[in-house]
């Protein structure tokens, strides 16, 4: 049968002479018995002679002969010879140690690419060889590197384990060892294949981003302290202004009494800025209580209209309501959060909006959302910008180009508030023609 | 009315007796712990506590465990005062606690306007009417 198969495998050319011969032999035979008249029982014997010689003669034509052989044996060991360059180019391009010791109580080094030998510090291969295994890690491992060997070895699996890695001038570092039994032909143990990895850029990387970490954590905890300690002073700055305010009231001359309501209106803005700080930090603390409740959004726009209009009128803006007729759009979130993203949203219109302009109020009930926004005319927003506005402290990023009050928390607050009620926020915009700031919510069904 | 306030920072006693002034009804006293509150307390009798929750020592949580087990002094009702916000899971689980502290009828949270503590006050003192 094998020889069948190798038959079929060969070669159309080398196919073609036995091929031949067989057509020659058979047309020999079927000559034969035309021309000469043998009774029709020898016909069957005459066959099955044929076909009982027909693997013999398989066998014979597709016997290689030694030249062949010779071929390709140089072939195969060529083959191996470029398998075996290609791996080591890899294994020396690898950044990462790969090293094999032997299955003996030295652990002899049986070999080690390049980076290895770098890695430990080594002159080259014969340096390094003269070292067992043990002798690239901290003394102080030699037992559990050990146990772990005898281990895998026993198991035959591969393991992962850390390590204090030693080099040739002392110099301690972290590494990560993956390991597995090198077999022989026998499927005896016969060494360890490890691959190294250098952890000290890993471990630097963590520990600075755990500082980073903690640095930031330090910053919101001190935000969050200064914000409550601000408190209590200004608990009592307010209150005595406000005091002062009503108690003087027709009684000094109106120079004194427009600095008693100064004290008094930057006092309500410092209350604004530590309310902004602290809803900030309680947001991301996740602090916040949540209060639910479903109600139409369009009328409480409605009912708002005249707080809206006092923000805008005094600082030379004008707000034109587009709300949806005739319609409710029933959301499900805390009425007092959302009316602080839209005075927070016209806020921001009015700051950044020229003298004289309109600013749009508009709603938009599609599908399964209600979408509101808020157009002013103002300068628009620099593109390069417009990414990092939703985000914390965007006012500060560049400090000395502040043109508007604030912190930059605003926006961020708004975000916060409407992401949590599962919906989003966004802006559009145009240099020198104005911005829209919106954000949609999902609608509830009734 | 007498109305105690008790807090360890002077200014917050100093501005809450300033805006209650403006009823003259009220007559307001200042303790600057919880000790001196209790004192001051056997000494005279009052309508209301307005209270800081946060004080060295003993705190306005405890003083208030300490007059609801006191026969004299848990029917006299307390404000709670504090930086915490309402809203705050912090505040909210001592507000649990407040609420089965029954000498505890109110709580107001810094910064407060003039009006919100007017406001407060008559209300509690509405309620125990």
């Amino acid at each position: 049968m094998e020889q069948v198969v190798r038959f079929f495998s060969m070669k159309v050319t080398r196919k073609i002479i036995p091929v031949l011969l067989l057509l020659v032999y058979f047309a020999v035979v079927v000559w034969f018995i035309l021309n000469y008249s043998y009774p029709p029982q020898s016909y069957f014997l005459i066959l099955l002679f044929l076909f009982s010689n027909f693997p013999s003669a398989l066998i014979i034509i597709s016997k290689k002969s030694d030249k062949e052989l010779l071929n390709e044996l140089k072939f195969t060991e060529k083959a191996l010879r470029e398998t075996y360059k290609h791996w080591d180019s890899l294994l020396s391009l690898l950044p990462q140690a790969v090293f094999g010791y032997a299955n003996n109580t030295e652990g002899n080094i049986l070999f080690v690419n390049d980076f290895g030998i770098k890695l430990f510090g080594y002159n080259d291969l014969e340096d390094f060889k003269k070292m067992g295994y043990l002798d690239i890690f901290d003394s102080s491992q030699k037992a559990k590197i050990i146990a772990e060997r005898d281990n895998l070895i026993e198991r035959r699996s591969t393991a992962i384990s850390e390590y204090v890695g030693l080099k040739k001038d002392g110099t301690k570092f972290p590494v990560a060892l993956y390991s597995t039994p090198i077999m022989d032909a026998e499927n005896k143990v016969s060494g360890v294949l490890g691959i190294l990895i250098d952890l000290s850029e890993v471990k630097r990387f963590k520990e600075t981003i755990d500082q980073l970490h903690s640095l930031d954590k330090a910053k919101d905890d001190f935000l969050n302290i200064a914000a409550h300690e601000l408190k209590t002073p200004l608990t009592s700055i307010l209150v005595v202004s406000e005091l002062l305010k009503t108690k003087t009231k027709g009684i000094v001359d109106q120079e004194i009494g427009k600095e008693i309501d100064l004290v008094f209106g930057e006092a309500e803005r410092l209350k604004k800025i530590v309310d902004q700080i602290l809803t900030a930090t309680r947001f991301e603390n996740k602090h916040n209580v949540v209060k639910n409740q479903t109600f139409d959004l369009l009328s409480l726009i409605k009912s708002h209209i005249i707080t809206l209009n006092s923000l805008a009128e005094p600082r030379g803006s004008h707000i034109n309501f587009e709300l949806t007729d005739g319609k409710e759009a029933l959301i499900s979130a805390d009425p007092d959060k959302i009316l602080e993203v839209l005075n927070n949203f016209v806020d921001n219109a009015v700051k950044y909006g020229t003298s004289g302009q309109t600013i749009t109020v508009k709603t938009i009930l599609s599908g399964a959302e209600v979408r509101l926004e808020i157009s002013d005319q103002g300068a628009g927003i620099e593109p390069e910008k417009i990414g990092r506005i939703f985000s914390k402290f965007s006012q500060l990023e560049n400090s000395l180009a502040r043109t508007q009050e604030g912190i930059g928390l605003g926006l961020y607050i708004s975000r916060l508030i409407i992401e949590s009620y599962k919906g989003h926020v966004g802006v559009e915009s145009v240099l020198k023609k104005g911005s829209t700031f919106y954000f949609s919510l999902p609608l509830i069904q009734k | 009315m007498k109305i105690l306030v008790v807090d360890n920072d002077v200014s917050i006693g100093i501005t809450i007796k300033a805006a209650l002034g403006l009823n003259a009804s009220y007559e307001v006293v200042i303790s600057m712990s919880a000790e001196e509150a209790l004192e001051e307390m056997k000494k005279n009798e009052y309508s209301l506590i307005l209270l800081d929750f946060m004080m060295p020592g003993t705190s306005g949580v405890d003083l208030c465990k300490i007059m609801a087990s006191d026969e004299k002094l848990k029917n006299i009702p307390v404000i709670m005062v504090s930086a915490l916000p309402i809203t705050s899971e912090v505040f909210q689980q001592s507000n649990d606690n407040f609420n089965k502290i029954s000498v505890v009828k109110g709580l107001l949270e810094k910064p407060f306007s003039v009006a919100e503590l007017l406001g407060k006050v008559e209300a509690v003192l509405n309620m125990n009417k």
